[in-house]
């Protein structure tokens, strides 16, 4: 078990950064996601980690060592790749137990270990076919039992889950949390499931364009998104954007205009979690904007909650209701709506950072 | 419909067997022809479309008694050892070159011009070289001269794959704490024996079926089997019967292996593509 540090880390291919100058910390022990859209460099910088990736500039830290420089079998990491990289040509048994072999354990503890992580896992009659024979949520398992019984400081996902089928991509989640829960190893993992990163991590680096956007627990980022992209990203359905100005406390935006507070005038971005946006006499409270008059476009019933979308001056927003809710509404008719004053998200319009809040905004109106 | 349906397949069907039929006799219409000619004497041999004649064993047990069974193991130690060294060399070039894009694109397709070269170009060159290595006339040097086509051959069947090999499995390996040289030899090649092992009898039959290198580099007592069957043709004329013999001596073994490698030999030259 150990603590991981980046510092400074710089990956470029051929003058192309895709990693641009990275500083984290991993805690021992810590569930870090590294999360983002394709080509943001989070698989980069866990290839880095495990030392598939030559470093450009910068170093990494695991525990004491600097291994920076060291050859992947020296850094006493596992990984677990997408497509698991079961070998083909070994049984279950001898795949499980090529990385022990590979540091020369005996072969009594090799046998003990195998067939401990394989119990664990609840693979142990699977021990002597070969991967081609199992399911994909069972080829699964054997990589990640290959990744624990290894005992390493710390393991490396990338992507390990997006092969499988929904269900059982929330099962396996479940059984991760459980076997970080008991084995308590450093992970840093590496998807493009918002979703995925929100339930997996104790923290979650949101990346774009090879920099880190935001990094902190989950609560922290959906709540307090430091930037525009981090609010889109995380959070499903997509944050509402309502691009406008405000002038002496006060919102415009088309035909919407609301009171925020604070003195800072200038163009900015609104944004308002879907959750946020209340259909009349949904939620009393007195933390609400006024009401606005939209029109009902669409309704998409998910399951006990359901997503209204609505165009309100020439803006379009998306509303997450509880299903109930939908009875009051027909489609193409009028609704009002209010939003949650409190849970306003405000961004520069041009660089897209958030507005501080303890400056000036999110006084009640 | 259903009828009318069954009727275009079946039409269908016949045209297919009809097809392959006329192939097969294309194909082997000649071995035929070769395998008769052994058996005729020489009477016999000047009256080719005769078919019914009484079949003599003479060309057999003249040859077979004659320098063929050594000429032939000259050439499966020709073969052999091209083979040898051929995959030796050509699997990790093929690695580097697939997996590492060692050389770049240049190399991945430059590397069979080589074979566009006349033998003739290279032949008097090698010669001077064994000559002064002192092993001119020796089955070594008809074995080097067959590594300038072989092992380009060879290294370019397996750079396709070795590059269907997933290049996580490698990873993987290096991860579980491996060197990269264990990382290939114990994950990335037994996904591509089968390959290597294509490639290999694809190189003995080239090598095996060469008569221009060994002709020339080869000496009396180190004659390749295409060498001495271009040696019946005799200043008396050619031995048609017992040159006959030879041949199919020295084509059986090629049509036994290519039997056991076809599947692969046309994936291969169609640039590996395992799947996993």
């Amino acid at each position: 078990m150990a603590e991981i540090e980046l510092r400074d880390v710089v990956k470029r291919y051929e003058g192309v950064e895709a990693v641009r100058g990275i500083n984290l910390q991993i805690p021992d022990g810590g569930f870090v996601v590294l999360v983002g859209p394709s080509g943001c460099g989070k698989t980069t910088t866990l290839r880095m980690i495990a030392g598939l990736e030559e470093v450009t500039e910068g170093s990494i830290i695991l525990g004491d060592r600097n291994v920076t420089y060291l050859e992947p079998k020296d850094r006493d990491v596992a990984m677990v790749f997408q497509n698991y990289a079961l070998y083909p040509h070994m049984s279950i048994y001898d795949n499980v137990a090529f990385g022990l072999r590979a540091r020369k354990l005996p072969k009594q503890e090799i046998d003990e270990r195998v067939h401990k992580a394989a119990k664990m896992l609840g693979i142990e009659h699977l021990l002597k076919r070969k991967p081609r024979a199992l399911s994909g949520g069972q080829q699964q398992r054997v990589a990640i039992g290959r990744a624990t019984v290894r005992e390493p400081a710390a393991f490396l996902f990338d992507e390990p889950l997006s092969n499988l089928d929904a269900k059982l991509r929330v099962e396996m989640r479940e059984e991760l949390l459980r076997l970080h829960k008991r084995l308590g190893t450093t992970v840093v993992y590496v998807t493009h499931d918002q979703e995925e990163a929100m339930t997996l991590s104790d923290i979650m680096v949101v990346m774009r364009n090879g920099e880190i956007v935001q990094c902190g627990t989950p609560a922290d980022v959906y709540l307090h998104p430091m930037h525009e992209f981090v609010g889109r990203f995380i959070g499903s359905p997509e944050m509402n954007l309502l691009e406008g100005t405000v002038e002496g406390g006060v919102f415009h935006a088309g035909g919407v205009s609301m009171a925020v507070g604070g003195q800072l005038d200038g163009q900015v971005k609104l944004g308002i979690r879907p959750e946020d946006v209340h259909l009349r006499g949904e939620l009393p409270g007195d933390q609400e904007s006024k009401l606005i008059d939209a029109h009902v476009e669409l309704t998409e019933l998910l399951g006990s909650r359901a997503v209204v979308f609505l165009q309100t001056g020439g803006h379009k927003l998306k509303a997450l209701v509880e299903a109930r809710e939908l009875e009051k509404l027909r489609e193409g008719e009028l609704a009002q709506v209010t939003f949650d004053l409190d849970r306003l998200h405000m961004f520069d319009a041009q660089t897209g950072e958030r507005i501080d809040e303890t400056g000036t905004l999110h006084e009640s109106v | 419909m259903n009828k009318g349906v069954n009727r275009r397949t079946l039409g269908a069907n016949i045209l297919r067997m009809g097809f392959i039929l006329v192939a097969l006799v294309v194909v082997l219409f000649p071995y035929l022809w070769v395998l008769l000619s052994s058996l005729k004497s020489p009477a016999q041999l000047n009256r080719p479309s005769e078919l019914l004649f009484e079949p003599i064993l003479d060309n057999w047990s003249a040859v077979l008694t004659a320098e063929i069974p050594q000429n032939f193991l000259n050439s499966l130690f020709v073969g052999g050892a091209t083979v040898a060294i051929s995959l030796l060399v050509g699997t990790p070039a093929a690695y580097a070159i697939g997996r590492h894009r060692a050389g770049g694109r240049l190399t991945r397709f430059g590397i069979l011009t080589s074979e566009l070269m006349p033998p003739a170009v290279l032949v008097v060159p090698l010669f001077v070289i064994a000559f002064f290595l002192q092993i001119n006339g020796s089955l070594l040097a008809v074995a080097a001269s067959h590594l300038t086509f072989v092992l380009p051959v060879v290294t370019w069947f397996l750079i396709g794959f070795l590059e269907a090999v997933p290049h996580e499995l490698e990873e993987q390996a290096l991860v579980d704490g491996y060197g990269r040289f264990a990382a290939f030899r114990k994950v990335v090649l037994p996904q591509v024996l089968p390959g290597v092992a294509a490639a290999g009898i694809f190189g003995f039959v080239l090598s095996w079926n060469d008569l221009f290198f060994a002709l020339i580099l080869a000496g009396g007592q180190t004659k390749t089997l295409p060498v001495a069957i271009a040696g019946y043709n005799t200043f008396r004329g050619v031995e048609l019967g017992e040159m006959s013999v030879a041949i199919l001596v020295a084509v059986v073994p090629v049509l036994v292996l290519s039997f056991f490698v076809q599947k692969r030999l046309v994936r291969g030259i169609g640039g590996g593509g395992l799947k996993y």
